[in-house]
C-alpha cells in the first residue's frame, strides 16, 4: 500500500516547484485545480507564480513526479493543463461554501489534501480556529499555551469534502455545477436553504436560488425575510419568478410583492390568470386588513344542496383550497347565508339539504376590517377561518386563522 | 402612470432603501466628533468653516464606494478584504479596528458621562444604566427595532441646528468663513484641520455602512437610490457640524473661552448662550454618545465575525452566534468601565492612542476599497469608471496623507 501524507493546502501553497532535470525552482506554487468528476475531488493543475527567465504559469497534474511540503517535482511536459472545476485558492480558501449536511454556509480557513500514490485528493475543509491559527503561525505557540495552562488541545473542526458545495468561481464557464447542487437541494428544509441564501453574497445567492426547483424556490422564498424576498425577486427574470409565485399562497406572493415597486406589475403580468387576478385582489386592499390576507377561494355550495352531495365533492376541492373543513352556503347573488362545519355535515343526515341546518349565528368580516379586530374575532370564537364579505353581504373570500397568526407574529418581533 | 403615483412610487423605494447612510453619517457625530468641532469653533471662530464642504465630498466619496460594493457583491467590507487579500492582512486589520473602534466606543460612554452630569445625573449612575440599556436592546431586540429607534435618534441632532440659531452667529461672517479659506497657518491649525476630517472620515463607518446596506438588501436596480442616501447623510453631518462650529464660534469664541472637549463646551455654553442654548448641546452630546455607544460595537462585532467566518447579525441569538454576542458585549462593557474608571487626564493618552490607530488604518482600508471596487471580477460592470477613479485616488490620497500627517502629529505632540 503506498503511503498516505496530509498537507495542509495553506503548506503547500507558495512552495517551489522545479524540473526534475533542474537544481533551481523555476517558480512557486500558487493554486491547485480540481475536478469534481468524482465524490473527492482530485487535483488535476496546478498554477504557478514563474520566476524571472520563466513563462509556464499553467500546468496539469500528469506533469508533477512527486510533492511534499518543501517542493514539488515536475517533469517536462508539452500537454497544457486541463480545465478545472474549482481552484482552491481563488474559490475555497477564506471564501464561501455552502456545507450541505449542516446546511450551513462556512467560510474555510483551510484544505486539507491527501497525498497518495502521487494523486492528490480534496479531503476536508478546515473551518475552526486552529486553521486561523496555523495560517497565522500561532498554531504551535498557542497549542503550548493552552495545553500547558489548561491542559487542553484546541481542535480542528472539519467539514468532509463530499458535503462541500464550492461556490461563484470567478466566471469559469462549468464551475458551478448547478445541477447537481440542486439534487443535493432537495433534502434541507426551506427554512435552513433561507438561512444560506441569507448568507451569501449577491452572484452566489442567485446562482443557489436559480438552480432551484420551482416548488423549493417558493419554500425557501417564504422563509426569507423581507429584505431577500426583495432582492432575491428582483435580480431573478419576471417569468421565472412568476412561476414561483404561483407556487406560493396568494397570500404570500402579494406580501412578496407589495414591497415591490413598479417591478410587482411586470410580475404579475406573466403570472397565470387566476393566480394573477387573485394576487391583484389581495394588493388591493391594505396589508393590514382582512382583505390584504384573505384566501378569495373557499368551497361553496348552494342552500338547497344535500348534505350528501357535497360531501361527495369536497375531497376533489381539497386540491384547491386550503380551508376544506368549513362550507360556505351562499345564495345565486354569492350573498352569505351560512356556515357549515364538516364535523356537522358528517353527523347530518345524507339526504338533509343545507337550509335545515344552518343555525347559528353568522360572525363576518369587512375586507378592510383591520387585523387587529380581525383577530380578536378569531379569539373570542375559536374559528379555524372567518369569511369576509362586502357591504352587500357578497362572499369575497376567507381569512384563515393562521394567516392572521403569521401577521401578529411580524408584530411580536418587533 | 401619472406623475403623482409615478412620484409616491419613487418615494417609496426610496423609502425602503434609505437608512444606512443617513444612520452611518449621523453616528459619525458621536462624542468624539461634537468634541473636534467644538473645539474647532471655540478657539477658531468661523475661519475654519471651509474645511467643512470638502470633507463632506471626501465622505460622499468614500462612502459610496462602500455602498456600492455592498449593493454588487451582498458581502460586507471585511469579507470581501478577506476574499481579495487573505486571512493575514484581514486578521491584522481586525485586531487595528478593533482597538480604534474600543477608543470611539470609551470617547462615546465619556461624553454621555459629562452630558448627565450637566443634567445632575452622576455618572456612576448614567454610565452602567445606558450601557445595559444599549446591550439588553440589541440582545433582546430584533435588527428591526434597532434600526428604527436609531433613525428617529438621528432627529435629535436637530437640537444642535436650534442651539446654533441660538447662540445668534453672526451669518455674514460665517457664510464668508465656510466659502473662503482665510486660515493663518501653522501647525496648529493643521492640527485641527486634520482632526476635523479625521474624525467625520473614520474607518469604522466603511464597515457599517457596508454591512447595513447589505442587511438591508438593497437590489442593483434601486442602487441610486442608495446613492441618493449616502449623499444626503453626508450632508446632513455637514449642516449638524456647521451648527456645533456656529454655536461654539458666535459664543465661546467670541468671548475668548477656550474648552478641550464636548461636555466643557456645553458648560461654557450656560453663561455666554443661556440655559437652553446649553441644555440642547448637552441634549445633543448625550443623544450622540448613546447612539454611537450602541452602533460602534455592534460594527465591530460584525466586522470581526465577517472577517473570521464566525456567525453574526443581531437577530441570531446568543447561542447562534457565541462570538459575535461576546466581541460586542466585551467592547461594550470594557468601553463603558474604561470611561468610568479613568481620569480624564488618563482618557488622553487613550484617545491619542485610538486616532493613531485611526489615522494608519483609513488609508490602507482605502486602499483596500479601491482596489476592490476596480476588480472586474468583483465589480462585474460597477467598477469605478475612469473620471471617478482619478477622483478617487486623488481624494485618497489626500485623505490618507491627512491621516498620515495626523499620527506623525499626534505622535510629535
Amino acid at each position: 500500500m503506498p503511503p498516505v501524507v496530509f498537507y495542509n493546502l495553506s503548506d503547500l501553497l507558495g512552495c517551489p516547484v522545479r524540473y526534475v532535470d533542474e537544481k533551481r525552482p523555476f517558480a512557486r506554487l500558487y493554486d491547485i485545480g480540481g475536478s469534481t468528476a468524482t465524490a473527492y475531488p482530485l487535483a488535476n493543475a496546478l498554477e504557478m507564480t514563474p520566476r524571472k527567465g520563466s513563462c509556464v504559469e499553467f500546468l496539469p497534474w500528469s506533469a508533477v513526479l512527486s510533492m511534499t511540503a518543501s517542493e514539488t517535482v515536475i517533469r517536462r511536459t508539452t500537454e497544457s493543463a486541463p480545465i478545472s472545476d474549482f481552484w482552491a485558492r481563488r474559490d475555497v480558501l477564506d471564501d464561501q461554501v455552502v456545507d450541505v449536511s449542516g446546511a450551513q454556509v462556512l467560510r474555510v480557513n483551510d484544505v486539507h489534501l491527501i497525498y497518495s500514490d502521487n494523486k492528490l485528493i480534496f479531503g476536508h475543509v478546515e473551518i475552526g480556529l486552529r486553521g486561523i491559527l496555523r495560517r497565522l503561525k500561532f498554531e504551535k505557540a498557542l497549542n503550548f499555551l493552552t495545553q500547558w495552562l489548561f491542559d487542553y488541545t484546541i481542535k480542528d473542526s472539519f467539514v468532509t469534502w463530499r458535503h462541500i458545495q464550492v461556490m461563484s468561481p470567478g466566471g469559469v464557464p462549468g464551475g458551478l455545477r448547478v445541477d447537481k447542487l440542486s439534487d443535493r437541494l432537495a433534502d434541507i428544509h426551506p427554512a435552513e436553504l433561507a438561512d444560506i441564501l441569507e448568507q451569501l453574497g449577491v452572484k452566489d445567492r442567485q446562482a443557489l436560488f436559480n438552480s432551484m426547483s420551482v416548488e423549493t424556490a417558493a419554500d425557501a422564498l417564504e422563509e426569507v425575510t423581507p429584505e431577500f424576498q426583495r432582492t432575491l425577486v428582483s435580480h431573478g427574470e419576471p417569468g421565472r419568478v412568476a412561476d414561483i409565485l404561483e407556487e406560493m399562497p396568494p397570500e404570500e406572493a402579494a406580501e412578496v410583492l407589495r414591497d415591490l415597486g413598479p417591478d410587482a406589475q411586470n410580475i404579475i403580468n406573466r403570472m397565470d390568470g387566476d393566480a394573477a387576478s387573485e394576487v391583484q385582489t389581495l394588493l388591493s386592499h391594505e396589508e393590514e386588513s382582512a382583505g390584504g390576507v384573505m384566501d378569495s377561494s373557499c368551497i361553496e355550495a348552494r342552500p338547497g344542496d344535500t348534505v350528501a352531495s357535497i360531501l361527495e365533492r369536497i375531497p376533489k376541492l381539497t386540491e384547491v383550497v386550503e380551508v376544506y373543513n368549513l362550507i360556505y352556503i351562499v345564495d345565486e347573488n354569492r350573498i352569505l347565508q351560512g356556515v357549515l362545519s364538516l364535523r356537522e355535515l358528517f353527523r347530518a343526515p345524507p339526504s338533509a339539504t343545507l337550509t335545515s341546518l344552518i343555525s347559528h349565528e353568522l360572525i363576518t368580516v369587512h375586507p378592510e376590517t383591520p387585523l387587529k379586530d380581525v383577530a380578536r374575532e378569531f379569539a373570542k370564537y375559536g374559528f379555524q377561518a372567518v369569511p369576509v364579505v362586502n357591504a352587500d353581504g357578497v362572499l369575497q373570500g376567507v381569512v384563515r386563522y393562521d394567516s392572521v397568526l403569521s401577521q401578529l407574529a411580524n408584530f411580536l418581533n418587533d | 402612470m401619472n406623475r403623482l403615483t409615478q412620484w409616491k412610487s419613487r418615494l417609496a423605494l426610496f423609502a425602503l432603501v434609505v437608512g444606512p447612510g443617513i444612520i452611518t453619517a449621523n453616528v459619525d457625530n458621536d462624542a468624539g466628533g461634537i468634541a473636534t468641532y467644538s473645539v474647532a469653533g471655540a478657539k477658531y471662530g468661523y475661519s475654519l468653516l471651509w474645511v467643512l464642504a470638502p470633507t463632506c465630498f471626501l465622505l460622499v466619496l468614500v462612502q459610496e464606494m462602500c455602498s456600492r460594493m455592498g449593493v454588487v457583491t451582498g458581502k460586507g467590507l471585511s469579507a470581501l478584504i478577506r476574499e481579495r487579500f487573505g486571512l493575514g492582512i484581514s486578521f491584522y486589520l481586525m485586531i487595528a479596528l478593533f482597538f480604534t473602534n474600543l477608543g470611539n466606543v470609551i470617547a462615546d460612554f465619556a461624553g454621555l458621562a459629562a452630558s448627565a452630569e450637566i443634567f445632575g445625573l452622576h455618572r456612576w449612575w448614567a454610565v452602567p444604566i445606558g450601557a445595559f440599556l444599549l446591550w439588553h436592546m440589541v440582545i433582546k431586540g430584533s435588527y428591526r427595532t434597532v434600526e428604527r429607534v436609531f433613525f428617529i435618534a438621528c432627529a435629535f441632532y436637530v437640537s444642535y441646528l436650534i442651539s446654533g440659531f441660538m447662540a445668534g452667529p453672526d451669518w455674514k461672517e460665517a457664510i464668508y468663513g465656510s466659502i473662503v479659506p482665510n486660515t493663518t497657518w501653522n501647525s496648529e491649525t493643521l492640527y485641527m484641520i486634520v482632526g476635523i476630517v479625521g474624525t467625520t472620515i473614520a474607518p469604522w463607518m466603511q464597515f457599517y455602512q457596508q454591512a447595513s446596506v447589505v442587511e438591508k438588501g438593497i437590489p442593483l436596480k434601486h442602487y441610486r437610490y442608495s446613492q441618493l442616501d449616502t449623499v444626503a447623510g453626508a450632508i446632513l453631518v455637514t449642516i449638524v457640524c456647521f451648527f456645533i462650529m456656529l454655536a461654539c464660534a458666535a459664543t465661546l469664541h467670541r468671548n475668548g473661552i477656550s474648552i478641550s472637549d464636548a461636555g466643557d463646551a456645553a458648560m461654557a455654553l450656560k453663561p455666554v448662550a443661556g440655559r437652553y442654548c446649553a441644555g440642547l448641546f448637552a441634549f445633543g452630546l448625550m443623544s450622540a454618545s448613546l447612539f454611537g455607544a450602541a452602533i460602534l460595537p455592534i460594527s465591530t462585532a460584525t466586522s470581526i465575525c465577517e472577517a473570521m467566518g464566525w456567525e453574526r447579525g443581531v437577530n441570531r441569538k446568543f447561542t447562534e452566534a457565541p462570538h459575535y454576542y461576546s466581541l460586542y458585549t466585551v467592547v461594550l462593557f470594557t468601553g463603558a468601565a474604561v470611561a468610568l474608571a479613568a481620569s480624564k487626564a488618563m482618557l488622553i493618552p487613550i484617545m491619542l492612542f485610538s486616532q493613531v490607530v485611526n489615522g494608519i488604518l483609513l488609508p490602507v482600508i482605502i486602499f483596500f476599497m479601491l482596489r476592490i471596487t476596480s476588480d472586474k471580477t468583483i465589480m462585474g460592470t460597477h467598477t469605478n469608471s475612469k473620471w471617478f477613479s482619478m477622483v478617487a485616488w486623488s481624494g485618497a490620497i489626500i485623505t490618507a496623507s491627512i491621516s498620515i500627517l495626523m499620527v506623525v502629529m499626534t505622535l510629535i505632540q
